[in-house]
């Protein structure tokens, strides 16, 4: 009851000095454990143990030989030390906080009980007269605020000012709305003037430009811009965007993406994909196809690249890896060959396996970016070889892939089914083209269709313009050039049909057998044999041949037209013909 | 002595205000950073065969637990009140003060607490789709009832925030009342940029920065833990600096408490003017007798409110055309402006890589200027909020001018109305409560 009268309470001095020196101890233990929680905590190994450069310095090695056994175990052994040592650091830091707890509930304590909060009664003033300073300390509060407002005032300046200029002028990137997105993706001029997926923008195989090459030899090095070695093999197609040039490569063990100069043929850069943690053994392919048949794309600031093994790896234009996706091992008889598409900034990849009735093929749009996958979708269709195309119209984009037994269409921002049109049979390889909201797509053991692309639902009842049966291919996809439709087949035959009828106008026979599209610039068509020969011939509705030109070295890959040259992958070496 | 004692209080003003500083520098720029969610540590790169955890979140509070938080908080509050008003007892609010702290701060680990319940309320009110739970509502309106009633019993026994402070509390020294004046208006900043982030959905910021939850939870961050630490030991020498400087609650108590009913008075009868509990209260909340009014300084009070109600239109005015620039600014802490912002970065190739965020949005396949749009319309909602900001605290500076220009009558020594935070320990100073005590032993 007596609580705050001091004369009532006196302190026994040595109750006090023995609180005080217990308060001193407790004070010097807990300032003892703060410095150790805070020294541990801020010492090395305090941050997360992976970012350390031992570690990132290993990640490299690892990079550099990612098959390197003794690498890979230098880097389990580092990683268990610094995880060790991270969690040796946390519980000494754990250690330090309960003693510190305790510590300073003691120097709390003892503190209080040496110097209650009952403090001693106040110094009183001589006379009770309570100071005359209302005035004076009204007039400096009144001061303070006001100076508090002004700083405020000042800072909230500082802070909206200064910022300011950096602000993104929002509103009017939400009104346009076309702006950002054509920043980012790229456009469909970009798209027809570089040459970034299997068969240039649409797959079609059309260049972008008239004035190709007629004549080189690649043994004398005639018309031969520069021939660049290639470090592994391959059958994918090259891709070009401005100044540079993609191949992927690769063998059952070791799979790479490299860069060229596309002026000089310099390579810029080669860089293995690294699956980290990933054992698996290769799929059991056929020789030919390889493990490097799919053809890379780019957007101009990134490159994706897919091969056998079901990997998808993306790499920026320096050829560092942005991301690895693993979608093995793949039930494909001959290999996967499928070669990506790319729709803003999605990569659409097509895994066709096995049998409909499996349930394991699927179209996959992956984000180029980040490699994340932004939908996926089943397919009811066997295993294929072909790639997909984005058809892009005024009633929408849609991306159509083609499989037995059916042509499908699907929602390139979705995955959402558009349409179908049945009736494929057969291991199917070659690629559908578009041409004037047509689609064309052959094999030998079906047809070549005709037929018209769009609709909901299934249309082979009514969208079937016509098909014909002379002079199918197997491998090769098809080139339609408006008027006509070029077919060759594997055995060398080439086939030109009418595109409004399907009446075959003429057929040749060139002699060599041939796995490489035919290609189109201006009126001239390029049709390359695997010996590497290449005939040019006048599209039209006769057979016209203009030119003959040997590369020297075979080729299965089709022709990359950019920069008014050809870029040719051969078995051992890439070539850029032209000037 | 008295040069010794000016210099003492100038270090301890200055020390006051560079603590003060340094919590707003913590507060300030932490606002704008991201929680990134990643794992304490990252998992193997490689097959080691260890099965990693599922990350879980904690359930939600069972009703049974979160309806006996709310019955406690009524009972601590009436228990508070009684025994601030009735039974006088310094020593048993200190170990209501106490028990209060085992329970919502180290038991129920800080949550849910009326200060940070306002920002629900703040959210519900914007954004009709929002419902505040009941025991959210609770916390946020029973503490501010009982403080129109009776003070601010809340401060004084129940809130956890305050009573860790107190624990801290050894040598209290006098905060010079102009700097005190001065710090009090960050609890007004604190207070409208907390409403603000809540009403348009983008932070609870009194949450996330709450100096204490990572001592109540034995665990968080090394800045929050040193924000804490740098509030506890500041409040070793300043009473309750967190209260009294930063708690945007305590800004809505101190309007209740303005108001309120019955309130704390230090003496029991009538005040003697002896003086002695001057120096007791370690909040600066006990006001002296006012000298007699003349004539002359009536006049000058007149004058001086006259001129400060001429500006204050224009003060509010002009604070809240600084708020309108200041909202585009603040905005860039919400998450779609964040998302925004980072997108075109990485789009126009100025920052390298990606972040979940951006990643997330690709992956839904919205056209960026969809978000854009969005964004701008966030903006557009903190051009308006940042008015209002402005507003608020050009008003908070204007009006507390005004009431400084005032001319108050005292007879006695008062608890401040707004400021007292009804501790109790003023009364063991009184030896009018002495007298009362004695008496009441007698009989």
């Amino acid at each position: 009851m007596t609580d705050g009268n001091p004369e009532a309470l006196p302190l026994d001095d040595e109750i006090a000095r023995g609180w005080k020196r217990t308060a001193a101890g407790a004070g010097a233990v807990a300032l003892l454990a703060l410095l150790l929680a805070v020294s541990v905590h801020l010492g090395k190994g305090g941050a997360d143990p992976l970012d350390t450069p031992a570690y990132q310095a290993a990640e490299q090695a690892l990079v550099r030989a990612p098959g390197d056994e003794s690498v890979k175990q230098s880097i389990r052994e580092l990683d268990l030390q610094l995880r060790r040592e991270y969690f040796r650091r946390r519980a000494l830091t754990r250690l330090g906080g309960a003693v510190l707890a305790v510590a300073l509930t003691v120097f709390l304590v003892a503190v209080k009980r040496a110097r209650p909060l009952r403090a001693p009664a106040p110094d009183v003033p001589e006379g009770l007269e309570v100071p005359n300073d209302h005035g004076r300390g009204a007039r400096a509060a009144r001061c303070a605020v006001a100076g508090a407002g002004l700083l405020l005032a000042a800072a909230a300046s500082a802070i909206a000012f200064g910022a300011r200029d950096r602000l993104p002028d929002l509103e009017a990137l939400g009104r346009q709305g076309a702006a950002p997105v054509a920043e980012r993706f790229p456009s469909a001029d970009d798209l027809r003037r570089h040459w970034g997926s299997f068969r240039g923008a649409d797959g079609s195989g059309i260049a972008g430009f008239v004035e190709a090459p007629v004549a080189w030899n690649g043994a004398t090095g005639e018309g031969v811009l520069w021939r660049a070695e290639l470090p592994l093999p391959g059958a994918s197609s090259p891709i070009v965007w401005e100044d540079r040039l993609w191949v992927s490569c690769g063998d059952a063990g070791r799979q790479e993406v490299c860069c060229f100069d596309a002026a000089s043929g310099r390579m810029l850069w080669r860089s293995p994909v690294v699956m980290v943690g990933t054992k698996m053994a290769p799929p059991e392919i056929e020789e030919e196809t390889g493990f490097a048949a799919c053809t890379p794309v780019t957007d101009g600031r990134r490159v994706v690249a897919a091969f056998a093994h079901g990997f998808v790896a993306g790499f920026d234009r320096d050829g560092t890896q942005l991301w690895t996706r693993n979608f093995g091992p793949l039930d494909n008889a001959y290999g996967h060959a499928s070669s990506l598409a790319i729709w803003r900034g999605l990569v659409l990849a097509q895994f066709d396996q096995g049998h409909a009735q499996d349930g394991k093929s699927r179209l996959v749009a992956l984000e180029v970016a980040t490699g994340r996958t932004a939908w996926e979708t089943v397919r009811p269709v066997d295993a294929s070889w072909c790639s997909p195309i984005v058809v892009r119209d005024e009633a929408g984009d849609q991306v159509v892939t083609v499989a037995s037994p059916w042509v499908i269409a699907y929602a390139p921002e979705s995955g959402r089914e558009l349409w179908r049109l049945g009736g494929l049979k057969g291991e199917l390889a070659p690629s559908p083209v578009q041409r004037d909201g047509r689609l064309y797509f052959a094999h030998q053991d079906t047809a070549l269709w005709a037929i018209r692309a769009g609709g909901t639902g299934d249309v082979t009842a009514s969208h079937v313009l016509w098909k014909a049966a002379d002079g199918l291919p197997d491998v090769c996809s098809p080139l339609c050039d408006g008027p006509r439709v070029y077919l060759l087949a594997s055995d060398g035959e080439l086939t030109c049909c009418d595109s409004a009828t399907g009446k075959t106008l003429w057929q040749q026979e060139l002699g060599e057998a041939c796995y490489a599209s035919p290609g189109l610039a201006g009126a001239r068509l390029y049709v390359t044999s695997r010996k590497g020969v290449t005939w040019i011939i006048e599209a039209g509705p006769a057979w016209h041949e203009l030119g003959r030109a040997e590369l020297g070295e075979e080729v299965d890959a089709s022709f990359a037209f950019a920069h008014g040259r050809i870029y040719v992958r051969g078995r051992r070496h890439l070539f850029a013909i032209g000037r | 002595m008295k040069p010794i004692r000016f210099a003492a209080r100038i270090a301890t003003a200055l020390a006051a205000a560079g603590c003060a500083l340094a919590v707003v520098g913590v507060l300030l720029p932490a606002a704008w950073a991201q929680d990134t969610g990643a794992p304490r540590v990252r998992p193997p790169e490689f097959e080691s065969g260890h099965e990693l955890p599922l990350t879980t979140s904690p359930p939600p509070s069972a009703p049974l637990a979160e309806t006996l938080d709310a019955a406690v908080l009524l009972t601590a509050l009436a228990v508070a009140a009684w025994l601030v008003l009735r039974v006088r007892s310094r020593r048993a609010v200190a170990w209501l003060a106490a028990a209060c702290l085992a329970y919502f701060g180290f038991w129920r680990e800080g949550c849910v607490c009326p200060v940070g319940a306002t920002q629900n309320v703040a959210l519900a009110l914007f954004d009709p789709g929002y419902a505040v739970p009941l025991v959210v509502a609770a916390f946020f309106f029973l503490p501010l009832v009982f403080t129109l009633a009776f003070g601010r019993v809340f401060c004084a026994g129940v809130c956890p925030l305050g009573a860790i402070q107190d624990v801290f509390l050894l040598r209290p020294v006098r905060v010079p009342a102009w700097l005190d004046e001065g710090l009090r208006l960050l609890a007004y900043a604190y207070l409208g940029l907390a409403v603000l982030y809540a009403a348009t959905d983008s932070a609870f910021v009194i949450c996330r920065y709450e100096p204490f939850v990572s001592f109540f939870r034995l665990s968080g961050g090394a800045k929050m833990l040193a924000l804490g630490a740098c509030i506890l030991v500041l409040g070793m020498f300043v009473g309750r600096p967190y209260c009294r400087w930063l708690c945007p609650y305590g800004v809505l108590l101190g309007f209740a408490g303005f108001v309120s009913r019955w309130r704390v008075s230090i003496t029991p009868d009538r005040c003697v003017q002896c003086r002695l509990c001057e120096d007791s209260c370690p909040y600066g909340a006990i006001v002296l007798p006012t000298p007699a009014r003349t004539a002359e300084n009536r006049v000058a009070a007149r004058r001086r409110l006259a001129g400060v109600l001429a500006a204050l239109p224009l003060l509010v005015l002009a604070a809240g055309w600084l708020g309108g620039r200041l909202g585009p600014t603040l905005a860039r802490a919400h998450p779609t402006l964040a998302l925004a912002e980072r997108l075109r970065a990485e789009d126009r190739g100025e920052v390298r890589g990606t972040v979940d965020p951006t990643v997330a949005f690709r992956r839904t396949g919205k056209p960026a200027a969809a978000l854009y749009a969005e964004a701008a319309a966030v903006r557009e909602r903190f051009d308006r909020g940042g008015v209002w900001l402005g507003v608020w605290l050009g008003l908070a500076v204007g009006l507390r001018l005004v009431f400084l220009c005032r001319l108050p009558r005292r007879a006695g020594h008062e608890a401040d109305r707004s400021r007292c935070l009804a501790c109790a320990r003023c009364f063991d100073y009184c030896p009018t409560e002495y007298e009362r005590r004695k008496a009441a032993f007698a009989v």
